[in-house]
């Protein structure tokens, strides 16, 4: 070591001597703010010397060289490289890195910076929520971070939020599933028809360790909507219009007529019976010549409009003098009918937004907080229940029965095919109108006179929602031509519009919370504390208001932004349980280490590759006391408040007994479900281990999260009670799931010159629950039992291909034992023996295929800007899903004497197993329907979901009309999908395919920035 | 936080009051089931639809998958039936607390219990044979919960036990206040029904044992014989003289507008057409309105007897079958639509291509069910009228005198033949023929209660007990396909429709998967392999 400074020494007289060596001084400033930056490295690593800055931002550094090039670097700057002259005193100016600059993060009650987090979370920025033409937010987030599942399973308009999985599902029901949704720090219903305009961020809290503050409502993660708030500036003025065209996607089309009624009498004479239609019928039906006799209808074409219009505007103004800061916004949102001839449906949306914050002493900030909107959705009166009416009609009525229209203009059909076109333009109309108040009022004092650090908040928030629905009837007649009289059949009866019912919804919610907090450095110590207790209380209509309260607390510890802790906890509980029972302890312990901030890390020549780089764990228990509980052998859910108490009920009139002469109608009293006192919530224990890490000066950036829980006490019905108890008992804490992942995030960002950049995002997740307890009595088959497999796992048999002959079927194990079962033929399904008895029986049924909540979850964006140009584009995907498909879409002449492309292609001698789409055509289908794998469809998919392609015209041009920035763009929405499933859209889940399809978008849109 | 749930209805207030009490005791009724509708979710069809008797045209129908011999869960009335069993339970384990205005009505109520955990029990082993007794059990989550199955003579004896009870503490008569409550009448008739189903081949390997005849013979005579405190007989046949118009408002009148016959009933409020009870079984298509659902099969009209009171299979009956509803028994016309008949006004038009039956999908076999329909119920109409099903009443317990008796006789008796006669002269039928044998007998009442109780939810019970199945369930159903000729007469054709599976194993249900997997100790009926 001596000899090492004497030889500095010897080379720093020497290069003094000779002109040879340099010492290099300067200041690190941000760019920005001109302040002076403490801590920045500055390199040189020809020579393998280096220093940082010290509390002034000053630096000085001797090289033994003339010239020499450092690398100056800053985490959240931008690093520069800077060439250094003879003895020059140098003044940096670094650059915030764009990419950090958010790397404050939006947490449960609160916020932290990004580098010192050591919980799991995911965000989303208004930027990429922007310029989508997504009909609603849900859909706006399906691919863009890790961790989140998106399934949306319908596309009619208004009704087409998707539902959210926060790293899969690990309990039952898909109701206990939801995630906890916080719109600006309180609790909040959904975010779905929020206007993207106002959003900020979206923030996804995954691991126990950001979750535990929500305590016994955190077990399924958390997404943080924050909006827009005011900056300090003149006011900026963003006008955004967007109209779009969205035309429906696979749509699922029945056969043609003609082939339609040569499967008809296939099926028929192959069961020994009458063909139904005549040589004649068929030569009609094939030229088409007999339209109203004998015609082909094309129901999809016949209402699907090829295209509807949705168009969006938005005006929001943000700004703020030193005082005072402001943003406010108005928005409008609106979709016209998907179907032809339709004056009825539509949905407006109309959203307000204001967010004040008023510094009203130097030491008193007041936030006021006001979101309202309007949703007015128009339907057809038989949209009044579900939202698959029109639709599912259109694709499962037969076109071959009656003409849309008759010879004399009426509608035709009958009260078993009424015509469609009557269903949409005259069963009357559906109007809902909803209002939605959400008010929040923040204050926050800072103590610092007091104790420095210390601040008091307190917040009250009310929301009020109300729905007001009205359905105006209309019946008409429809009529059935007979051509031998040339007479018309009427069905039903014209009755005008007149006035049907109406229902009133209101739903109130009341939030107040109060806390401390903390924040202080000591040196190389940080802490940051929050102490805060909160209650609310929410009710619908007169139903008892839902309340809960509790106390939350975070300690947050690091030492030099090396090493990191936290230690959360919330203690709260919920009125769902029995006195004594009601308040849980939710603590959860991380920890993180920033390697790269370690002076041997920063030495070493990994430093040069790996410029960040953060382990951190975390481990914690959270809650969920959302009162559903699962029936696993009905697959149903159903409301459990309040089971805690043995209830009685009144019967409702339908159950009423009626005594003596007259209507004397006695209103039963009956017991309630068999009361469990010891009910309590669902437990979840979440492990995560993240990594973290930046290469090549942030140039890409890698997070990977493991993730394991371990979820208890899923509400579950008792499945062992037998029918001759009498009575239902109410659920038990029973059920345990196991849920396990991993999630990785890759983020390349580049900026090659002044006008070219680009970036490209990739996210996967995969998560995989299995079920360890749901009660399953012992009396099931050990193969069958749901324990073991994951949530939903379908218990089928498994299909080994279609009976090639009489030979075969004889040779094979009988299926005559599945129920109903009498008749097996050639071009049936063959199914596996699998407890391999000889006999094809329920005891072959097996868990078989994924669930329905997909596995894998990826998606892939690319983005790039040249000079005024920008471009990006997303591709988003999901994989290991399965989804049943039954009744029309699966089998023929199911429902509604209909039939599919699929079916065409029917098993016969010649096409034998490996042409054949479908099995055969005989009429009979207990063999086939019996519930095999058959039915289930592989739900993967990859979807170029988004491309958005703008251009921003010179500001040197716009500014001389005083504009800042006019973007103009072109955005699509679901524009191609690649799935295994040839006819229906992956996401539409629904059974029996009966939702209307996701909607492809086209969308124009003008930004302007004043 | 702390808010009660603001629950009024506790235990004890439930109990401790005579006005909840009597609430929770008049729930103990709603576990009964009018059997208009009982196979299916939707809009169920009647039991009627899986015997052959009729069949619905619904794929949601469960009494499709009977037919196609899918038994699996069907009808599965297990739970609605111990629900009302422990309804009744609970009720009798709280009489100490509960106060009761007087011991008279304690008595009353008591014995209604009693009597309704008989029915109730009875449902079940109708259906499945011998299962769990439970007796007063009231189990909990931490009781043993599996219970094996008991023998179907112990489920009887625990039945009769029960009626035993009620016949004690019912009284004959209710006040009118109290009308459609259970009386010791219909405590009477129950035990008649069961002892003759015990009775029943079905039950007895197929020899009978006359010792059993005679117990239910017994107590069908005891519901006839049954008199008031004045001594004048409770029940007596609807009888006003106007015959089949006798039979067919007998299912419309109540009590109180002379309705004697009906010994207990579902006591409901009045109806109109759009109630799904109605609608189900009236006719479908202009004019009509209904859904059409019930379609009586041709294998069923054939049953009827001609208005001379021959077979239509006996040569010298007179039946036409290019005629075929030309004099037929009166209640024909009471019970069935046909073509050419008239319904509110309406001539059924049942032909092919005819207004009613454009295809055959629209009417599976050419016919729909009358009887059940007040003429006052018309489509697009808000009238209503009482519609209460009928449980017991007098006719069914003359045919159970009438069938128990001539069991135990080596020829009718001429208490036999009057028994029987009853119930054909009310609607004016002519009187059996003499001099026929004890087979023979059995046979023309097997027959009568076809006929006299059609779509009253016996056949598909009788056809089992009688071990008839497979001669009649199984195999083919007949509808009427008729032809319009150009001159426009008409060609009657029968025709098969549907191929039935019934087999000897379908006599009684099978133990439904879904409780096998529940408790390992329930042994599943022969023949079935769930």
């Amino acid at each position: 070591m001596k000899k090492h400074i004497i030889l500095y020494l010897f080379l720093f007289i020497g290069s003094a001597l000779f002109g040879q060596k340099s010492t290099v001084a300067g200041i690190v400033v941000d760019s920005k703010t001109g302040e002076p930056l403490m801590g920045v490295s500055i390199y040189n690593s020809k020579e393998k010397a280096g220093t940082i800055t010290d509390i002034n931002g000053n630096f000085s550094l001797s090289l033994k060289g003339q010239a020499a090039d450092l690398n100056i670097s800053y985490i959240g700057y931008k690093s520069m490289v800077v060439p250094v002259k003879e003895n020059k005193t140098l003044s940096v100016k670094l650059e915030e890195n764009q990419q950090n600059l958010d790397e404050v993060v939006v947490i449960g009650y609160g916020t932290q910076k990004k580098e010192t987090m050591v919980g799991a979370v995911s965000s989303i920025k208004s930027k990429s929520l922007l310029t989508v033409p997504a009909s609603n937010l849900t859909q706006s987030i399906a691919g863009k971070v890790s961790g989140v599942a998106v399934v949306q399973s319908s596309g009619e308009i208004g009704r087409d939020e998707a539902a959210i999985y926060i790293r899969g599902k690990a309990t039952f029901s898909d109701e206990n599933a939801k995630p906890l949704i916080i719109v600006d720090g309180i609790i909040r219903e959904g975010f779905a028809q929020i206007d993207p305009n106002e959003i900020e961020t979206i923030n996804i809290l995954k691991d126990a360790s950001a979750t535990a503050v929500y305590g016994v409502k955190g077990a399924n993660g958390v997404v943080i909507v924050t909006t827009k708030r005011g900056i300090t500036g003149k006011p900026q003025i963003s006008v955004t219009t967007q109209v779009a065209s969205n035309f429906p996607m696979r749509l699922h089309r029945a056969l043609d007529s003609y082939h339609s009624v040569l499967l008809k009498n296939e099926v028929l004479n192959n069961a020994g019976s009458q063909p139904e239609y005549t040589a004649s019928d068929l030569m009609k039906y094939r030229t088409n010549v007999s339209p109203y006799t004998h015609p082909d209808v094309d129901w999809i074409d016949e209402i699907m409009k090829p295209y509807s219009i949705q168009q969006q505007y938005n005006v929001n103004v943000r700004g703020g003098t030193k005082t005072v800061r402001y943003f406010i916004s108005g928005g409008f949102f609106n979709q016209d009918s998907p179907f032809k001839g339709d004056k009825i449906t539509k949905f407006d949306r109309y959203n307000f937004r204001s967010n004040l914050d008023i510094d009203i002493t130097k030491n008193l900030l007041a936030s006021i907080n006001l979101g309202a909107r309007i949703e007015d959705r128009n339907y057809p009166a038989s949209m009044q229940y579900n939202t698959w009416e029109i639709y599912h009609a259109a694709y499962a009525r037969s076109g071959r029965k009656y003409p849309a229209y008759n010879m004399d203009g009426s509608y035709a059909g009958d009260t078993d095919f009424p015509n469609i076109h009557a269903t949409i333009e005259d069963s009357g109309v559906f109007e809902e109108n909803k209002n939605t108040l959400e008010v929040g009022i923040n204050l926050q004092y800072k103590l610092d006179k007091l104790i420095r650090g210390l601040s008091v908040k307190g917040q009250v928030a009310y929301d009020d929602d109300s729905k007001h629905g009205k359905v105006y009837n209309k019946n008409v007649a429809v009529y059935q031509y007979q051509y031998a009289t040339d007479t018309y059949i009427q069905n039903g009866q014209d009755r005008p519009l007149r006035w049907g019912w109406e229902y009133v919804d209101n739903f109130r919610k009341t939030y107040v919370e109060t806390g401390l907090t903390y924040q202080r450095e000591f040196g190389k110590h940080n802490v940051n504390v929050l102490l805060l207790g909160n209650r609310m209380i929410s009710g619908f209509n007169t139903e008892l208001p839902y309340a809960s309260q509790g106390v939350v607390g975070r300690f947050v510890y690091g030492y030099a932004s090396k090493y990191l802790a936290e230690f959360n906890v919330g203690y709260n509980g919920s009125e769902n349980f029995a006195k004594g029972r009601r308040y849980g302890l939710f603590p959860a312990f991380a920890t993180g280490w920033v390697l790269s901030n370690e002076k041997f890390f920063k030495e070493s020549s990994l430093y040069k590759i790996i410029n960040n780089l953060k382990l951190r764990a975390s481990l914690g228990w959270v809650g969920n006391d959302r009162a559903w509980s699962y029936d696993p052998v009905s697959r149903t859910t159903s409301t459990a408040r309040f089971i805690y108490l043995q209830q009685y009920e009144y019967a409702t009139s339908d159950n009423s007994y009626m005594f003596g002469v007259g209507d004397n109608i006695v209103n039963g009293i009956r017991q309630g479900l068999i009361a469990n006192p010891g009910v309590s919530w669902e437990t979840s224990r979440k492990l995560n281990i993240g990594i973290e890490s930046s290469f090549f000066n942030s140039l890409i950036n890698l997070n990977v999260d493991y993730f394991h829980e371990l979820r208890t006490n899923i509400l579950t019905s008792l499945q062992a009670v037998p029918g001759y108890i009498g009575t239902t008992f109410s659920p038990a804490n029973i059920g345990e799931v196991m849920n396990q992942g991993f999630e990785v995030e890759l983020t390349h960002n580049y900026e090659v010159n002044k006008d070219f950049s680009y970036n490209i995002k990739g996210n996967f997740s995969f998560a995989r629950n299995k079920i360890i307890n749901m009660g399953t009595s012992n009396s099931v088959l050990p193969y069958q039992r749901a324990e073991g497999y994951s949530i939903d796992t379908p218990l089928k048999l498994v299909t080994i291909g279609y009976f090639q002959d009489y030979k075969d079927i004889e040779n094979s194990p009988s299926q005559l034992a599945l129920d109903g079962n009498s008749d097996v033929r050639p071009g049936d399904l063959k199914y596996k023996d699998v407890n391999q008895d000889g006999v094809i029986d329920h005891n072959d049924f097996i868990r078989t295929g994924y669930p329905t909540v997909p596995e894998i979850q990826y998606g892939i964006n690319f983005g790039a800007s040249y000079k005024g140009f920008d471009f990006s584009v997303m591709f988003q995907g999901t994989a290991n899903v399965s989804f049943d498909k039954n009744w029309e879409i699966m089998w023929a002449f199911s429902n509604g004497d209909n039939v599919y492309p699929q079916h065409w292609y029917y098993w016969t001698p010649e096409t034998g197993n490996s042409k054949a789409q479908y099995t055969e055509l005989y009429g009979k289908y207990q063999n086939n329907e019996a519930g095999a794998d058959y039915t289930l469809s592989d739900g993967r998919y990859i979807r170029l979901k988004n491309l958005d392609f703008g251009y921003t015209l010179p500001q040197k041009f716009t500014e001389k009309i005083g504009i800042k920035i006019i973007r103009v763009y072109v955005s699509g929405l679901n524009l191609f999908t690649w799935s295994k499933e040839p006819y229906l859209d992956p996401d539409n889940r629904n059974n029996r395919g009966g939702y209307m399809p996701p909607m492809k978008s086209f969308n124009f849109g003008a930004n302007i920035n004043f | 936080m702390e808010r009660a749930p603001g629950l009024n209805l506790d235990e004890s207030t439930v109990f401790g009051n005579f006005e909840t009490a009597y609430r929770f005791h008049a729930d103990i009724y709603t576990s009964l089931q009018k059997g208009y509708n009982v196979l299916g979710s939707f809009e169920p069809a009647p039991i009627a639809c899986a015997t052959d008797e009729a069949d619905s045209r619904m794929g949601w129908h469960t009494s499709n998958s009977f037919n196609m011999g899918m038994y699996d869960g069907v009808d599965n009335q297990i739970a609605r039936n111990y629900e009302g069993i422990r309804k009744a339970n609970v009720f009798l384990s709280k009489v100490d607390i509960i106060p009761f205005p007087s011991p008279g009505v304690k008595n009353r109520m008591i014995g209604e219990v009693y009597f309704l955990r008989a029915f109730y029990f009875h449902e079940l082993i109708k259906r499945y044979g011998g299962m769990p007794i439970l007796n007063d059990k009231l189990l909990y989550p931490n009781d043993n919960l599996l219970l094996p199955r008991n023998s179907y003579k112990e489920c009887v004896d625990a039945v009769l036990s029960d009626l035993k009870q009620a016949i004690q503490f019912l009284p004959v008569v209710m006040s009118e206040s109290e009308q459609g409550r259970v009386t010791r009448g219909a405590a009477m008739a129950l035990k008649s029904r069961v002892l003759l189903y015990a009775a029943s081949p079905l039950w007895n390997n197929e020899i009978t044992n006359p010792d059993k005849w005679l117990l239910a013979a017994r107590a069908a005579k005891e519901v006839l014989d049954l008199t008031d405190s004045v001594g004048n007989k409770v029940f007596s046949l609807y009888n006003t003289g106007n015959k089949a118009k006798d039979y067919e408002q007998l299912f419309f009148k109540r009590p109180e507008e002379g309705n004697r016959e009906v010994i207990f009933w579902y006591n409901a409020s009045p109806v109109s057409f759009s109630n799904i009870e109605i609608r189900v079984w009236a006719p479908a298509g202009e004019g009509f309105g209904g859904t059409g659902a019930v379609a009586p099969t041709q294998n069923f009209v054939n049953l009827f007897e001609m208005a001379n009171g021959k077979l239509i299979t006996d040569p010298t009956s007179g039946y036409d079958p290019q005629n075929p509803y030309l004099n037929r028994d009166p209640r024909f016309y009471k019970i069935i639509i046909y073509n050419g008949s008239v319904w509110q006004g309406t001539t059924a038009q049942l032909y092919l291509g005819g207004k009613h039956r454009l295809t055959k999908e629209k009417c599976v076999s050419g016919y729909y069910v009358r009887k059940y329909l007040p003429e006052a119920l018309a489509e697009n109409s808000s009238s209503t009228s009482y519609h209460n099903w009928i449980y017991f009443r007098l006719a069914e317990i003359y045919l159970n005198y009438a069938e128990a008796l001539n069991e135990t006789l080596s020829s009718p008796s001429a208490e036999v033949y009057d028994a029987v006669n009853a119930i054909r002269n009310r609607s004016g039928m002519p009187v059996l023929t003499t001099n026929l044998t004890q087979d023979q007998m059995r046979e023309r009442i097997k027959n009568e209660r076809a006929i006299e109780l059609c779509f009253e939810e016996h056949r598909w019970w009788d056809v089992r007990r009688w071990l008839d199945g497979v001669k009649q369930f199984n195999g083919s159903m007949y509808e009427m396909e008729i032809t319009k000729r150009d001159d426009g007469s008409m060609v009657y054709n029968e025709v098969p429709f549907e191929e039935r599976i019934f087999t000897g194993k379908m006599n009684l249900y099978p133990i439904p998967l879904s409780e096998l997997q529940k408790n390992s100790l329930l042994v599943q009926n022969p023949g079935w392999s769930y």
